[in-house]
C-alpha cells in the first residue's frame, strides 16, 4: 500500500478535536461523533491528498467532516448507537451550563451547526465558511444571524 | 423582543458572552485522552488491514499518481469512479499518467464485446448450473442449502461478463465512488414527416429523483455533473498528452453523471393535481399545453395519468419475500440500518392474511423467514432487526431463492411480489446486466413481481437496480433518507405493491399537417418501436392503484420558425396527415389490466382547445423539473432555461406541497 505524502498520527493529533467536534454537534452523542471521526481518518488516509499546509488540511478535513455526517443519517445512527458500550465520553456533569449551552446547539438545524462551530470555536470568517460548506457568505451570515436568535432564545427560556 | 429590557450595551455584552458560552460549550465536547487515543488505534488499523489484492493494486495506482484503468469498458455502462477527469478549468494539482489506463481499457473492452455474444448463453447457462442446487428445501426458519460450488461454477464461466461491470470481488473501498450508471443518449426533435408514432412504455419509477437528491445534498452541484460519452471520447486524447488534470478537492467525490439524471423519474417523484379515470377506464388522463417556458418555437405538451385509489381490500393477501442484500457493503449506516427502519414502516400495515419470507443474500443466500403470517409482527421485525451485513453479493443466488420461496407461497388472487433491497452492488456470478435481464424476463411469466429498493451512495449501481426492475415489472425507488422511506412504504405502499395494469404502453400519433416535429422529454430507456405497441408479449410499465405517472413533449406546430430537419424521401412521399381534422396528435394508451380481463386501450386526441395561456401550477411545476433536469444535464435542448428560469417558474406557484418546497431547496443548492 503507497504510504501517504503525510504522518497520518501528526495530522490526526492537530485535526482530530475540529473533527470530533463538528460530528459531535452533527450527530449529538460521543459514540456517533467517535465513529465519524474514525471514518473522516481512514477516508484521509485512503485519499491520501497533496496538502499545501495545515490550513488546507484543515479545510479538507472540515469539507469531508460534513459530508461524512451529511452521510449519516439520524434514525441510523440512533440505531447504531445503541449497541456501543456505554463507557464512552460525555461531556462531564462540572460542566452543567456548557451542557445546557450545547443541547441548543445540538437542537440547531444541520447548517446553522456547521456555521456556528466553524465560526464561533474556529474563528472562521463567513466568506471562508462558504467555501468550505459549498454555500454563499450572505447564507452563512443569515445562518450565523438566525443561529444567534435561536440560541439567544432558547437560553433565555 | 417585548421582554428584552437591556440596554444597547448590554446587548453588545450579551452576545460576547453567548458567543463564549457557545466556544465553551464546543470545548467541553471533547474528545478526552481517552477518546482520542481510541479512535487514533482503530484509524491506524483501518489503515493496516490489507484490502483484497484487486482493491489494493487499484488503491494504490490511484495514490501513486500511476494508472487507474477508467470506465471505457462499455459505451452503455460506465462507472463513476473516484478519478473522473474534472473539467480542465480546475487547477492542475495532481498529474495523473494514463498511457497505462488506455491499455487496461483497451482490455475490458475487448472483454466486453466478448461479453455481450457471450451473454446469452451464459446466462442459461448459469440458471440451469444452479437450478438443482436451489431445489432443496426445508422447514420454516430453516437456512436454505445452497452448492457453493455451483455458484463458484457459475461465477467462473461468466468471467467475461464481469470484466465489463468492474465488480471487484470482495469489499469495495467505501470512500471510493464507484457508482454505476447507464448513459442516456438523447433524442432530439423528429419529424413527423417520416416519423408520426411516437411509442413508449409506462413508467412510474421515482428512483433518479430520490438519488439526485442524495448527491446534491451531499454537497455536489451542476458543476459536478459530467457527460459520460465526452468523458470517454476525450479519454483517447488526454491519453495522448500522457496526462490529465485531477483536482485533489475534488478527486475524493465522483460526480453527477449525466445517466442519473433521468427528467420522467422526477416528474414521476411528484404528486400532481390529475383526473380520476371514468367509466371502465383505468386511468385519468389530463392534458395540458402551453408555450414552451425554454423555447418560443415550441409547445411544450404535458399528459398526465392517474390510476384510482385502490377499491377492493386485499382479502386474498400479500405473499411478499423481502430480498435483501446483507454484503458487506450495505454496512453503512445509511443502508442496512436505514433499510430495517424501511421495513419496519411496512410491518405494521400486515394482516393475517399475508405472508411474509426474507432471503438475505451475500457470499451465500439464506432464508430468514419462510412465509410468517402478516400478523405475527415480532417474528418479522425480530428477524429484521438480526440482520447484519458482512460478505460479498451473490444478488443472483438469492434473486432464484427469492422466486422459489414467492412461488411456495404463491396466493391465487393475491399480491405475489419480490422486494429486493440492495445497493446493487452484485459482484459474484451472474452479475452483468443482460444476464440479469434474461434472468428476470424468464421469471417474469409466473405472475411474480419484482420491485427494487436501492440504497446508499459510493458504490451504487443504479444500471443494475433499473434493469432488474424493468425486466421483473417491477418498480424501483431509490430511499435516500427515513422520509423516503415512508413515502414509499406507507404512504405508497398499496401502489408500490399492488398492480393494476400491467405493460402500460402509450403510443402518440401526431399529425402532420399541424405538427412537423416532436421531441419526447425524458423515457430514453422507456422508448418502444412502433410496431410492438399492439404485440402484447412485449414487455412495458406496470402500474399500480394511485399512482401517476407524466409525459411530455416538445412539440412544434406547422407555423413554427423552428425547422424539423427530415430526409428526402426518394420512394414516395412521407406522412402528410389530415388537414381536415383539427387534431394535433392523438395518444392511445394499451395495458393489461392485473385481473386478467385482457388488454384494453384507451385514447384521447389533443388539439388547440387544450393550449392555454396559463396552463396552471402543475404545467408550471413540471416545465420546472424539466427545465432542472435539463440545465443539469446540460442538455442540448435547454433552450433558454437556467437556473434562475427554474427560479422564477417556482416563483410563480403555490409551493405550499412540502415535496415541491424541497424540489425548490434542492434546485437552489445544486446551482
Amino acid at each position: 500500500m503507497q504510504q501517504p505524502a503525510f504522518d497520518i498520527v501528526e495530522v490526526y493529533r492537530r485535526q482530530v478535536g475540529t473533527v470530533y467536534r463538528l460530528c459531535y454537534a452533527r450527530l449529538g452523542n460521543a459514540a456517533d461523533a467517535e465513529d465519524a471521526t474514525q471514518s473522516v481518518f481512514t477516508k484521509l488516509i485512503e485519499h491520501a491528498p497533496v496538502f499545501n499546509d495545515h490550513e488546507h488540511e484543515k479545510a479538507w478535513l472540515i469539507r469531508c467532516a460534513i459530508n461524512h455526517c451529511n452521510d449519516v443519517f439520524k434514525s441510523a445512527a440512533k440505531s447504531k448507537s445503541a449497541e456501543l458500550p456505554d463507557n464512552l465520553a460525555e461531556p462531564s456533569d462540572e460542566a452543567a451550563s456548557a451542557r445546557e449551552v450545547l443541547d441548543a446547539v445540538l437542537a440547531l438545524p444541520d447548517p446553522y451547526k456547521d456555521c456556528v462551530y466553524l465560526h464561533y470555536y474556529e474563528g472562521y470568517k463567513t466568506d471562508e465558511i462558504a467555501l468550505m460548506t459549498d454555500t454563499n457568505p450572505s447564507t452563512v451570515r443569515n445562518r450565523l444571524a438566525d443561529a444567534r436568535k435561536l440560541l439567544k432564545n432558547a437560553l433565555e427560556a | 423582543m417585548t421582554r428584552n429590557t437591556n440596554t444597547g450595551e448590554h446587548a453588545h455584552d450579551t452576545r460576547d458572552a453567548l458567543e463564549q458560552r457557545v466556544h465553551d460549550a464546543f470545548e467541553s465536547i471533547g474528545p478526552d485522552e481517552a477518546a482520542t487515543e481510541r479512535m487514533l488505534n482503530k484509524v491506524l488499523a483501518s489503515q493496516a488491514t490489507p484490502a483484497p489484492a484487486e482493491d489494493a493494486a487499484r488503491t494504490a495506482s490511484a495514490r501513486a499518481g500511476a494508472p487507474v484503468a477508467p470506465p471505457a469498458a462499455s459505451k452503455h455502462t460506465f462507472e463513476a469512479n473516484g478519478q473522473q477527469p474534472t473539467p480542465r478549468k480546475r487547477i492542475a494539482a495532481w498529474k495523473i499518467a494514463l498511457p497505462a489506463a488506455a491499455c487496461l481499457a483497451l482490455v475490458a473492452g475487448v472483454g466486453f464485446l466478448a461479453a455481450q455474444t457471450l451473454d446469452q448463453n451464459a446466462s442459461n447457462a448459469t440458471v440451469e448450473a444452479t437450478a438443482p442446487a436451489g431445489k432443496q428445501t426445508t422447514g420454516e426458519m430453516d437456512s436454505y442449502g445452497y452448492a457453493p460450488e455451483a455458484a463458484a461454477n457459475a461465477a467462473d464461466g461468466f468471467a467475461a461478463g464481469e470484466s465489463l461491470s468492474y465488480s471487484l470481488p470482495g469489499e469495495p473501498l467505501a470512500s471510493f465512488n464507484t457508482e454505476e450508471y447507464t448513459a442516456i443518449d438523447e433524442p432530439g426533435f423528429v419529424s413527423t414527416y417520416t416519423r408520426p408514432l411516437s411509442t413508449l412504455a409506462a413508467d412510474a419509477d421515482t428512483a433518479s429523483y430520490a438519488n439526485l437528491r442524495r448527491l446534491i445534498n451531499q454537497g455536489y452541484g451542476v458543476d459536478d455533473v459530467y457527460d459520460e460519452w465526452a468523458y470517454l471520447d476525450a479519454d483517447d486524447a488526454s491519453a495522448e498528452e500522457g496526462e490529465v488534470a485531477i483536482d485533489p478537492y475534488y478527486a475524493q467525490s465522483g460526480a453527477i453523471p449525466k445517466g442519473a439524471i433521468r427528467i420522467e423519474e422526477m416528474l414521476n417523484y411528484f404528486r400532481y393535481d390529475y383526473d380520476q379515470p371514468q367509466g371502465d377506464d383505468l386511468f385519468g388522463t389530463t392534458v395540458r399545453v402551453g408555450d414552451c417556458p425554454w423555447n418560443p418555437d415550441t409547445k411544450l405538451l404535458v399528459m398526465g395519468f392517474a390510476t384510482a385509489p385502490e377499491q377492493r381490500s386485499n382479502e386474498a393477501g400479500r405473499n411478499l419475500v423481502f430480498l435483501i442484500d446483507v454484503s458487506g457493503s450495505m454496512d453503512q449506516p445509511n443502508k442496512l440500518p436505514l433499510l430495517q427502519d424501511a421495513f419496519a414502516e411496512l410491518t405494521d400495515q400486515l394482516t393475517d392474511a399475508d405472508r411474509i419470507s426474507i432471503v438475505t443474500y451475500s457470499g451465500a443466500e439464506e432464508v430468514v423467514l419462510d412465509g410468517a403470517s402478516g400478523s405475527d409482527a415480532r417474528q418479522i421485525q425480530r428477524a429484521i432487526d438480526r440482520l447484519h451485513a458482512d460478505g460479498s453479493t451473490n444478488g443472483e443466488a438469492g434473486l432464484k431463492m427469492a422466486y422459489e420461496l414467492a412461488e411456495k407461497h404463491f396466493i391465487e388472487g393475491g399480491v405475489n411480489r419480490i422486494i429486493m433491497a440492495s445497493d446493487g452492488d452484485l459482484n459474484v456470478g451472474m452479475s452483468s446486466e443482460s444476464a440479469l435481464e434474461d434472468f428476470v424476463d424468464q421469471k417474469r411469466a409466473s405472475g411474480i413481481y419484482l420491485s427494487v429498493l436501492g440504497f446508499g451512495d459510493g458504490n451504487y449501481k443504479d444500471n443494475k437496480m433499473e434493469t432488474i426492475a424493468d425486466h421483473g415489472n417491477g418498480n424501483y425507488h431509490y430511499i435516500d433518507c427515513q422520509e423516503e422511506a415512508e413515502r414509499v412504504f406507507g404512504r405508497n405502499l398499496s401502489a408500490n405493491l399492488v398492480p393494476l395494469a400491467n405493460d402500460v404502453k402509450l403510443q402518440v400519433e401526431f399529425n402532420p399537417a399541424h405538427v412537423k416535429g416532436y421531441r419526447l422529454i425524458g423515457y430514453e430507456n422507456r422508448s418502444l418501436a412502433d410496431e410492438d405497441f399492439r404485440d402484447d408479449g412485449k414487455d412495458a410499465g406496470e402500474i399500480g392503484p394511485d399512482h401517476q405517472f407524466t409525459v411530455a413533449y416538445e412539440v412544434v406546430l406547422a407555423d413554427s420558425a423552428l425547422d424539423v430537419a427530415h430526409p428526402d424521401l426518394k420512394y414516395g412521399e412521407g406522412a402528410t396527415g389530415n388537414p381536415d381534422s383539427s387534431d394535433w396528435l392523438t395518444c392511445t394508451m394499451r395495458y393489461q389490466p392485473a385481473d386478467g380481463s385482457g388488454a384494453r386501450e384507451q385514447s384521447f386526441a389533443v388539439d388547440e382547445s387544450n393550449t392555454a395561456a396559463d396552463p396552471g401550477d402543475d404545467w408550471r411545476f413540471a416545465a420546472s423539473v424539466i427545465e432542472f433536469g435539463m440545465v443539469m444535464r446540460d442538455s442540448q435542448h435547454k433552450g433558454t432555461a437556467t437556473f434562475d428560469t427554474i427560479d422564477d417558474l417556482l416563483r410563480s406557484i403555490d409551493l405550499s406541497d412540502a415535496d415541491r418546497k424541497d424540489f425548490q431547496r434542492l434546485v437552489r443548492k445544486a446551482s
